[in-house]
């Protein structure tokens, strides 16, 4: 019976090669084979880059005379291993949370002749079996550096390996325990796609921040070696048992072996004892009691507006995907504040040796701004969003043009205020004049309408309606692909072609001569929208 | 107040609906039954005007859907089998949409969502968000929104699926209510006993067009409406 169910869950692995999920067709031997290589050729070169993480650390911990005699290998180990398993932590804890505690088959599965341990067994062997990639595309770099600076002996061959391999199990059983908080806050927390964007914004800040900060952390990390080590020896015990044993210490790897096979085992024993009641208790959205409030009606235009907005903000991957420019305008409006003075000095610099820079400015900051609004293409996927829904909309009595527009007006809205600030806060920085931040911020809006008329456009001529995962649509689709690409080509053209023409005209004209050809697009678009469009969307 | 004259719309070289012609009264319920695939959800889409169709017309109140769709669509509601709707939206989100959408009156909105909430049961899960919602309470909340605008004409497919047994009868109250202050109510069911009972028309469809229509007494006779139709796609088959 556990073989079955070990089939069943290495069946979606197969599916996952084997099936494209937008189509649900089963894909030719040639082109899993292709989707396979794909995959390999990404996990490869990912692992690459942190091969020479893996390298620059090292180079610094593992040197024969760092540190007059004390030895760090383990702190090599510690770091690398740390990395691996949060890597693996995060990779795997909301696999976890989906098929241990929102799993559709649970009530399916409960209902056949099957022990509920043989259940649970065959999830956490799945979950193991992620673990085991995510934390590899560290770990085994980390092995093989490790050899390349320390040489091949049967202690740190067979060891650091085996250790991996009982590192995710640790890393299941962190995952088990996160994924139950995760289930905690999504049942209480209603507006947890809010949280849930925070924190992958702060993620995504820190993971910049550790890229760009990376020499200097690591010569941080040496010049304070030892300390980190004794704070690692005491708080993170298991840790340090892991990367002694790592670095050749047997007594540690037995420790550590024992005390992950205890904490698994408590986990185990956990979810057995409580897995029938997780899997059937309903964990989902909590009850909220209704009380009668006085409403205010709202035109059809604002109700469908207030439709797109309540769309945008209860998906985590379309605010994460389409909606990533806002909160990227805001930090470079505070960076630019704070660094306000290195700001002047880098532009100074450029002027003192290209005086043009001066004259083209006002251009290249309205390719800046015009870029982040083509990363906010809320637009182009809002018609494929209406996916089943598409019946509401078209039973009742709305105009089609105004369906469309209030998408494209959605699109300008949440634009408009980041446009507006970031004209207006980094011409300040940068000294250019009142009127001319004028200018910037209509040219800037300019392109915020055209580009979300485009992005319905480009909706309208491939929609896809018949999406089970939202993904699709929000960041597998040709419509966002070209929006974004597209929007950006077009926005570095804004630069490129005032530095080209700087000679014959001057800032005003040029962006004159932009907000001409902005109208004309948009009207172009808006004029097609109207006619050929409204006939494509009663179509659909 | 609906007149469906020489409707015809094909898939491809097949024709889901050929030819139908039907007269709704205002105040009448009209039920429409056939066998799975025989064009009921073709033909309630296509007054509805979601679906475009390639032959004949469709009046409602005297407009036609083809040529005045706004018009037409404000005084109609439209109810499919298996509603989806807004997940991301509450309940009481939803309902105050679509009153947007009709003009309702914030007063008038107020005062029935109440009502038709309180009778449905629904008003405790009115601030739930609707992905919480279970099939038949989908099914409540779609009622509702379809009522909020007091339509002169209502479609339904398959209303009846999904419903507890205390409101299905609400809701055939409510359709009677509804015809007796004048509305007309136009919907397919696969409960003939429901049909019988309920209906003062009753039109049978079968592979697209129609084979038998009229009052309840005009189409069964003496003979239950069950056996009536399985006698009619009997026949055919022979």
């Amino acid at each position: 019976m556990f073989k079955l169910m070990l089939k069943k869950q290495l069946l979606s692995f197969k599916l996952y090669f084997t099936s494209n999920p937008r189509t649900k067709k089963k894909r030719t031997l040639m082109q899993s084979i292709g989707f396979a290589l794909l995959v390999i050729f990404v996990i490869f070169s990912l692992g690459l880059s942190m091969f020479f993480i893996a390298f620059l650390m090292a180079d610094s911990l593992l040197q024969p005379g760092f540190m007059a005699g004390n030895r760090f290998d383990w702190l090599y180990y510690a770091i690398m291993g740390v990395m691996a398993m949060m890597l693996g932590i995060v990779g795997s804890v909301f696999t976890t949370y989906n098929s241990i505690y929102r799993a559709k088959d649970n009530d399916l599965l409960l209902s056949m002749p099957i022990k509920p341990v043989y259940i649970i067994g065959s999830r956490l062997f799945s979950i193991a079996l992620l673990a085991i990639i995510y934390s590899g595309i560290v770990y085994l770099p980390t092995i093989i550096v490790y050899w390349i600076f320390k040489g091949m002996t049967i202690p740190t061959i067979v060891l650091p390996i085996v250790l991996w391999l009982v590192s995710c199990l640790f890393i299941v059983t962190v995952s088990c325990l996160l994924g139950y908080f995760v289930a905690i806050i999504s049942a209480f927390f209603p507006k947890n796609n809010l949280i849930t964007m925070v924190l992958y914004l702060i993620f995504f800040a820190l993971y910049f921040y550790f890229c760009f900060n990376m020499n200097s952390l690591l010569e941080g990390l040496v010049a304070n070696a030892e300390n980190i080590g004794k704070t690692i020896s005491v708080w993170i015990y298991p840790v340090y048992l892991m990367a002694c044993g790592s670095a050749g210490d047997i007594r540690s790897a037995v420790f550590y072996i024992l005390l992950v096979i205890v904490l698994f085992g408590i986990c185990w024993l956990l979810l057995n004892h409580s897995f029938i009641n997780i899997a059937t208790s309903n964990r989902g959205e909590r009850k909220v009691k209704y009380v009668e409030k006085d409403t205010k009606a709202k035109g059809v235009i604002a109700a469908l507006v207030n439709k797109e907005t309540k769309r945008f903000m209860s998906s985590t991957t379309y605010m994460l995907n389409t909606g990533l420019g806002l909160p990227m305008v805001l930090i470079a409006c505070v960076m630019a504040v704070i660094k306000r003075d290195a700001l002047l000095q880098v532009k100074d610099m450029y002027v003192s040796f290209f005086p043009f820079v001066e004259d083209i400015l006002p251009a290249i900051l309205v390719s800046f701004i015009c870029m982040i609004v083509s990363t906010t293409d809320v637009t182009a996927p809002s018609i494929s969003l209406e996916g089943k829904n598409l019946w509401v909309l078209r039973s009742l009595p709305i105009k089609t043009g105004e369906i469309l527009n209030a998408k494209a007006y959605f699109g300008i809205a949440i634009n408009a205020v980041p446009v507006i600030v970031a004209s207006l806060v980094l011409g300040l920085v940068l000294g250019i004049e009142i009127p001319m931040i004028a200018i910037i911020a209509v040219t800037s809006m300019l392109y915020a309408i055209m580009t979300s008329y485009f992005g319905v456009m480009l909706n309208l001529l491939r929609p896809s309606l018949d999406w089970t995962n939202e993904v699709q649509p929000v960041k597998q689709s040709i419509p966002v692909f070209v929006c974004l690409f597209g929007g950006w080509l077009v926005s570095a053209a804004i630069g490129l072609c005032a530095f080209f023409l700087r000679d014959r005209i001057n800032a005003i004209t040029y962006l004159t001569l932009v907000n001409v050809i902005l109208i004309i697009l948009f009207r172009l678009i808006r004029q097609w929208m109207m006619t050929k469009g409204v006939e494509i969307f009663e179509s659909l | 107040m609906l007149r469906i004259e020489h409707l015809t719309k094909k898939y491809g070289e097949k024709k889901a609906v050929d030819d139908l012609n039907l007269h709704i009264e205002k105040g009448e319920i009209y039920g429409f039954i056939g066998h799975n695939g025989a064009g009921k959800t073709t033909t309630l889409k296509s007054v509805a005007g979601i679906l475009k169709f390639d032959e004949g017309d469709i009046l409602i109140d005297g407009k036609s859907i083809k040529k005045e769709p706004i018009a037409c669509k404000k005084i109609m509601a439209y109810i499919p089998d298996n509603p989806d709707l807004y997940e991301y939206m509450t309940g009481i989100q939803y309902l105050n949409f679509i009153a947007d959408i009709f003009e309702v009156s914030a007063n008038d909105r107020k005062e029935r969502i109440r009502k038709y909430g309180d009778m449905l049961e629904l008003t405790d899960d009115l601030a739930s968000s609707i992905s919480s919602y279970s099939h038949g309470m989908k099914q409540k909340l779609a009622i509702i929104s379809a009522l909020v605008h007091e339509p002169k004409l209502i479609l339904l497919d398959e209303p009846f699926v999904g419903l507890d047994p205390k409101a299905a009868h609400l809701l055939k109250q409510l359709m009677r209510e509804m015809c007796d202050n004048g509305s007309s109510i136009f919907f397919s069911t696969h409960v003939l006993e429901v049909a019988e009972k309920l209906c003062d028309k009753v039109a049978i469809i079968r592979g697209g067009k129609l084979i038998k229509h009229g009052t309840m007494e005009e189409v069964k006779g003496d003979e239950s409406l069950e056996d009536v139709f399985l006698e009619l796609t009997e026949d055919k088959e022979v």
